[in-house]
């Protein structure tokens, strides 16, 4: 039994660090764009199975223009998935300049993410999908620019699927807690 | 309890751990966890057995390191009444009288998240004690109750929502001063606009049960409205807890962060009538506040009473980073009007990081921030919050690759204390650090409350303590309940600290249920801080959601 015990604590002490480092795998898939319509480059872990898809209802815009975009999740496992996400945060959007410095960060237009609020569960069966539309004014969102139109030039825009899932880790992307991330580009035009 | 100290911690806690596990396999049991469940120990009080020595052997060297309550499981199950150690003669007393100094299970379905408890006991008849948390997955608060002092426990019933299609969250739980009726302040949530996006509303609601949480109103009333432009958050509810009498049964408060296109403010609202009506909310103040909590103090007359409220402020440097203030206004007549704010604690260094670090590996902690409120019998007021005196390059807490930045480390908070000697509470100490650990892991999320022994209020503290993590390699990645108390005469000195729950939990990726909670009787036969909190102990991976609630009575010196 003591021979057990310490080989039970040696492997659980061994077990944390990776438990906790754990970061996500990136694959990659095709971007598409369509000239009224643009579809994310999905940054997915291979074996996760839930995928994340973004679609912006244009690729072209206007400074301080206001753009629908789409965030959809899909089980594409075999089975029953539960999310755990803070309410009003399921999706963290970020804007980054062609410098990849941010430029729009959705949470800091809204006061969700300062709600103390229990967290809510999202179950998704095999095949089934989940859809959130979020507005998003093409604005800087923070700093002494804050508010001000973003200026014309190419950007990307990257939705992070924040909610936990359970049973399935999820890592630090790009600084950000989240499961899996998808990236497309938006360009602003002058007026 | 665990009754090892923090010399030698790292030794003597792997050996309990290592002695615990092989206890639990010669046993059959789990040492921890067993030793409480009712069901498992009424039929072992007829034992009975003349004096005796424990068996010999290597393991029973060891027995005077585990818990209180651990090692009494294990003397009883071998039917042992009185065994020596160290020279000294103890008795067993019959399980069914066992002090219930180890953890008690209150709500642990496995199939349901339960989380964020807060616990209320009688202070008139300490048989009575009862709990609401959440029930992630359901949708509802759950409210559990104890007949018996908390030795066991109960489900009674979700707590009704304001619509049917309502989810609830955030419960808050106090009996009246003089035991009569029991609150409970939650959040009623809705979903107002079932399309895209989505459109959240909610209100501030308060039900009540007068025998004793067996039975809660069908509707709840509304305390802090909601609506378009309104979001009330997070509220939490209190009585005048010492000071029962006829002017102050029947009165309780509720404060609430209230989200508005302005900006958040602390709202009050107050009942005269035992819960039943309550006021148009008072913005007490606004800004970048939030956590918030109120306490009624001394009772003079039907017109003159205390009442204080406590918040956190984050100064002009932002939320999450740099400084930050906790707050209050206090008022002399039952809340109807305010003195103006006072700042309890200036500038305190520094904010905490929105996630547990290092590199925000774990639940939300900025919380944690937020003050805890107890006025005394004596009317001393007395507030605990936590601040990381080591502060991350982060708001989240996590490594900034934007802007090169590290993320924040696992020094990631400690629990402060201080008091203010009376009403109108302009003047307060400087802040005491109460959690003492070295190397420094992340404690807070802390409760106060104030018990009478032999006359004295001692004032008991409790929190949520990642030293425990020590061994893993994964800082902050283990968490248990520690606490440590004073009393008048000893101000800014503290006892050690205590370990009290007797396991560890694994700390989750988002959410842990924040706050733990605390509650006293009034009773001298009843020298017990009664505490609850989110329990883990049978996970390790923070990507496990279930969690459950559990609680254990704390006797004081």
């Amino acid at each position: 039994m003591l021979v057990a015990g310490l080989v039970a604590v040696a492997g659980y002490a061994l077990i944390q660090p990776l438990q906790t480092t754990s970061q996500a795998l990136t694959t990659s898939t095709t971007t598409m764009s369509t000239q009224n319509q643009a579809t994310g480059t999905v940054h997915q872990t291979a074996d996760k199975p839930l995928r994340l898809n973004i679609a912006m209802d244009g690729v072209e815009f206007t400074p301080g223009s206001t753009i629908h975009l789409t965030a959809s999740i899909q089980n594409t496992g075999t089975e029953e998935v539960l999310l755990e996400y803070f309410i009003g945060q399921l999706f963290e959007v970020i804007i980054r300049d062609g410098s990849e410095a941010p430029v729009y960060i959705h949470s800091d237009t809204g006061f969700q993410k300062y709600l103390m609020a229990a967290p809510r569960h999202l179950r998704l069966a095999p095949g089934e999908s989940h859809t959130e539309t979020i507005e998003i004014t093409l604005v800087y969102s923070r700093g002494a620019e804050k508010n001000n139109p973003l200026p014309p030039g190419t950007y990307t825009l990257t939705v992070y699927l924040t909610a936990a899932v359970q049973g399935h880790p999820s890592g630090i992307i790009d600084g950000v807690k989240a499961y899996t991330s998808a990236s497309t580009t938006l360009t602003v035009r002058p007026r | 309890m665990r009754f090892w100290r923090s010399s030698g911690f790292a030794a003597v806690g792997s050996l309990a751990i290592l002695v615990s596990l092989v206890v639990a396999g010669l046993l059959g049991v789990v040492v921890w966890r067993t030793a409480v469940v009712a069901g498992d120990v009424t039929d072992m009080g007829a034992v009975a057995s003349p004096a005796q020595e424990p068996p010999s052997g290597w393991l029973d060297q060891y027995l005077d390191k585990l818990s209180g309550g651990a090692l009494m499981a294990v003397l009883q199950a071998r039917g042992v009444t009185e065994y020596t150690l160290a020279g000294k003669r103890i008795t067993v007393p019959p399980r069914s009288e066992v002090v219930p100094t180890a953890d008690t299970p209150v709500g642990v379905d496995p199939n349901i998240e339960e989380n964020e408890p807060s616990i209320t006991v009688n202070p008139t008849n300490p048989k009575f004690v009862v709990a609401a948390f959440h029930a992630i997955g359901t949708g509802r608060c759950a409210v559990y109750r104890s007949t018996d002092g908390g030795l066991t426990w109960s489900f009674v019933t979700f707590l009704p929502l304001l619509f049917p299609t309502d989810f609830c969250g955030d419960p808050v739980v106090r009996y009246s001063p003089n035991g009569g009726i029991v609150y409970a302040v939650y959040m009623s949530i809705r979903d107002v606009d079932p399309g895209e996006p989505v459109v959240l509303e909610s209100d501030i609601v308060v039900c009540r049960s007068t025998n004793n949480g067996q039975s809660w109103c069908t509707t709840p009333v509304v305390a802090i409205p909601g609506g378009p432009g309104r979001f009330p958050d997070k509220p939490w509810i209190d009585v005048h807890r010492f000071f029962p009498g006829s002017n102050t049964n029947n009165r309780v408060y509720v404060t609430a962060t209230v989200f508005t296109p302005s900006g958040p403010q602390i709202e009050f609202s107050r009942s005269t009538n035992g819960g039943l009506a309550w006021s148009t909310p008072a913005v007490l103040a606004s800004g970048p506040v939030q956590g918030s909590r109120p306490i009624g103090g001394r009772a003079v007359s039907a017109s003159a009473g205390v009442v204080l409220v406590c918040w956190y402020h984050a100064e002009s440097d932002g939320s999450l980073t740099g400084v930050f203030d906790i707050r209050c206004r206090s008022s002399g007549d039952y809340g109807t009007t305010w003195n103006h704010e006072v700042t309890a604690v200036d500038n305190m260094q520094y904010e905490l990081t929105y996630w547990l670090g290092p590199n925000c590996a774990y639940h939300r902690w900025w919380g944690a921030m937020f003050p805890s409120i107890m006025i005394g019998p004596d009317g001393v007021a007395h507030i605990v919050f936590t601040a990381d005196l080591t502060p991350s390059a982060t708001p989240d807490g996590c490594p900034d690759p934007d802007h090169s930045l590290p993320g924040a480390d696992q020094e990631a908070g400690d629990v402060f204390y201080v008091r203010s000697p009376g009403y109108p509470y302009n003047t307060w100490s400087f802040p005491h650090m109460v959690s003492r650990d070295s190397p420094g892991f992340a404690q807070g999320y802390a409760t106060v409350n104030v018990k009478i022994i032999n006359g004295v209020p001692v004032v008991f503290v409790a929190w949520m303590d990642h030293r425990v993590s020590f061994w893993t390699g994964a800082p902050n990645s283990k968490y248990a309940i520690y606490g440590a108390w004073t009393w008048p005469g000893k101000w800014g000195w503290f006892s050690e600290n205590i370990p009290i729950s007797d396991a560890e939990s694994h700390s989750d990726w988002i959410f842990i249920g924040d706050y733990i909670d605390s509650a006293t009787s009034n009773q001298a036969n009843d020298p017990f801080v009664y505490l609850i909190w989110t329990d883990r102990s049978d996970k390790n991976s923070e990507f496990d959601f279930e969690d459950d609630v559990w609680m254990e009575k704390v006797p004081l010196p």
